[in-house]
């Protein structure tokens, strides 16, 4: 047997190894024949009769489905094949070509989806255009039962991990894979927006897609490693590979089950420095995720998502529903809203102010700039997050600060909202805090209004590292120069921390660095106590906090705030993190 | 007969599992309803035609619906479009 590797996309994480189970693709094995003219009848008799065949076969999935725990996706691509199947141009027009070419059902519905597919084939957008794979696997189920076959898969072979090699998978396919426990599965074709992706991901379960031609590749029941993170496929192992993979396999089980048990662990250092973390969130849709990671707040609610994508703007009862949902999710923890950070990259259709193209959106009217520009939309926002303030522990967090004007703004518009609700007898905490993001160089090297003004700050790195380096992340062009560890990064971070230190202010970092397990030695060594981040990397970062012994930092850390590149510093980063 | 413009607002625009919604509802109706973009026209009761549609965020589809249920029709379809499509975000 002879090894070899196959690279493709990996679109969902992790390590599967096992036997190959080929899955057919009934397109390429269609039989082609004239029929006679008295026989036209049962041929199309044939073909209804698997269409009608296919449609309790999905109907029966459907109801497998309910009561489970299939995550909600399956239900909604079972229903756009149901959809499909009826459709006339899938279900009758072949019916049509058996009557007036006298072609056999299988030819009829061949020609048929390729019509079909030529017609997806000519969309200019990417996404849309991949859309006829649904189609295709409709039509292959019909086909499929045309010729005998069982459209269901076959389970797995035995105790042995089976991997799922095929040229395209359905939604439906897909679904056997959680009631058989495949260990990964494997196609020609796919990208990271195909259904084979999106399922793979919820379910858990490795899966490389596009690797061009591994189903005529690989035979059935060869030996197979399937690394969901590189991409890489490896066919007919030999030991010692075999033996290295089973290896990191066990690696990340152990990772991962370590990783879980630290949820309701409190976050401290070895030598006993208490930590926050906190998360990031967008909708209330993601406390669950919040809470399953253990955060101890929401550092950082970004508002501005809840309503994007709409047309006019969200109610004052619309946006209270909304906050208070998440303060009451979080049971008396902090949750911190950011008022609405809108402008530069995110748009919210139906104001006008944003409908004209800044001529340097970055550095125009967005975020609190914007804010304040539109004081009836701003004050709507606020009265909505102190109503919410009853319910929880809600904090103000104001986007975009750069001068102390700008935050007696604020505040003033703060207490104009506290004075409506009062006047109206409605209830809120009226010693709700708030906080200000430093995300302009300009906030750090003047922070003392900042910290006069405001009751606590938080860094966002992001935009931080944007306007510190005059870098557009999202220009390809210089995406390569934008780099969190160039030194006046470090400097500005370190400044920002030790000031904040300095007068007693708590001060957190929300942006894309704190979440980064590779630098939470570098932000705790320059006296960061509180990070805020993607739900996902809570605990990798608190197992990174939990190893941590922060009066040993001490020494390279205050190298790297000396050091004069990026290069230098970086290296250091690699000798913090093998302490 | 009803005519009404409305725009697509969800990122991903008439994907598979948005089609669906709009041919669920339409289905629901005795008028024809139809979906024109660009010129282009298909009967909101059958998913590949709506699917070919193909129309990105940001576009116009003219809803064209005539028959006996057509007012009904009118607000629910429209309602689901500046709904996004089911999608907030």
């Amino acid at each position: 047997m002879v090894s070899f590797a196959l690279n493709g996309v990996g679109v969902s994480s992790g390590i599967a190894i096992g036997r190959a189970q080929l899955v057919s693709h009934a397109t390429l094995e269609v039989a082609h024949y004239t029929i006679s003219p008295s026989k036209v009848d049962v041929e199309i008799e044939r073909f209804t009769n698997a269409v009608k065949e296919v449609q309790k076969e999905l109907e029966g999935l459907h109801v497998a489905m309910t009561g489970g725990d299939v995550p909600g996706e399956f239900g909604a691509f079972l229903d756009v094949h149901w959809m499909i199947l009826s459709d006339s141009t899938l279900s009758e027009a072949p019916k049509r070509l058996i009557l007036e070419q006298r072609c056999n059902a299988e030819w009829a519905l061949t020609q048929q989806l390729a019509v079909l597919v030529e017609q997806f084939e000519q969309i200019e957008d990417p996404y849309l255009r991949e859309r006829k794979s649904d189609i295709v696997q409709v039509g292959e189920r019909i086909l499929k039962r045309l010729m005998g076959m069982r459209g269901t898969l076959r389970a797995p072979i035995a105790e042995e991990q089976t991997i799922l090699v095929a040229h395209d998978l359905s939604p439906a396919d897909v679904i056997q894979f959680k009631s058989h426990h495949y260990g990964a599965f494997l196609t020609d074709v796919g990208g990271a927006t195909s259904h084979t992706a999106i399922v793979a991901r919820s379910l858990n379960v490795p899966a490389v897609v596009a690797t061009h031609n591994a189903r005529q590749l690989i035979r059935d029941t060869e030996m197979l490693i399937v690394d969901g993170d590189s991409g890489v496929v490896i066919v007919n192992p030999d030991r010692a590979v075999l033996s290295e993979f089973r290896l990191k396999q066990s690696q990340l089980d152990l990772e991962r089950q370590k990783l879980k048990r630290l949820r309701s662990k409190r976050a401290e250092t070895i030598d006993g420095e208490h930590v926050e973390l906190y998360a990031n969130i967008e909708l209330p849709g993601d406390l669950a995720q919040t809470l399953e990671n253990g955060a101890t707040g929401v550092g950082l609610f970004r508002s501005e998502f809840l309503f994007l994508n709409r047309k006019g703007l969200p109610s004052e009862d619309e946006q209270f529903e909304a906050y208070r949902a998440v303060a009451q999710g979080m049971h008396g923890r902090p949750v911190t809203i950011r008022t609405f950070d809108l402008g530069a990259d995110k748009h919210l259709e139906g104001l006008g102010g944003l409908s004209r193209v800044a001529p340097n959106p970055a550095l125009g009217l967005r975020a609190v700039r914007f804010c304040l520009a539109e004081p009836r939309l701003f004050l709507t926002q606020l009265r909505a997050i102190l109503r919410a303030s009853h319910y929880g522990r809600v904090r103000i967090l104001v986007p975009m600060l750069a001068s102390s004007s700008e935050i007696d703004q604020t505040l003033q518009m703060i207490e104009q909202a506290k004075e409506h609700l009062r006047e109206q007898g409605v209830p809120f905490d009226s010693s709700i805090e708030i906080g200000g993001m430093i995300e302009i160089p300009a906030a750090i090297l003047a922070m003392d209004a900042f910290l006069s003004k405001l009751d606590f700050l938080s860094i966002g790195t992001n935009d931080l590292i944007q306007y510190t380096l005059a870098v557009d992340r999202a220009d390809e062009a210089v995406a390569h120069l934008y780099d969190p560890l160039h030194p006046a990064i470090i400097r500005l971070l370190a400044l920002a921390i030790g000031t904040a230190k300095k007068a007693r202010k708590p001060i957190a970092v929300c942006g894309e660095m704190a979440g980064e397990v590779d630098l939470t030695r570098l932000l705790l060594g320059l006296g960061l106590r509180h990070f805020s981040m993607h739900p996902a990397h809570l605990l990798a970062v608190k197992q990174r906090v939990l190893t941590t012994e922060v009066a040993a930092l001490k020494g390279l850390v205050e190298r790297i705030r000396r050091a004069d590149g990026p290069e230098k510093i970086a290296a250091l980063v690699d000798r913090l993190n093998a302490l | 007969m009803l005519i009404r413009a409305v725009s697509i607002t969800n990122p991903l625009g008439l994907h598979a599992r948005a089609c669906a919604r709009i041919v669920n509802i339409a289905s629901r109706f005795r008028s024809r309803i139809s979906l024109v973009v660009r010129g282009r026209r298909a009967s909101a009761r059958s998913i590949v035609a709506v699917m070919l549609l193909t129309a990105a965020v940001g576009a116009t589809v003219r809803l064209e619906i005539d028959g006996p249920d057509e007012a009904e029709a009118m607000r629910e379809i429209a309602a689901l479009f500046h709904d996004g499509l089911g999608e907030r975000s």
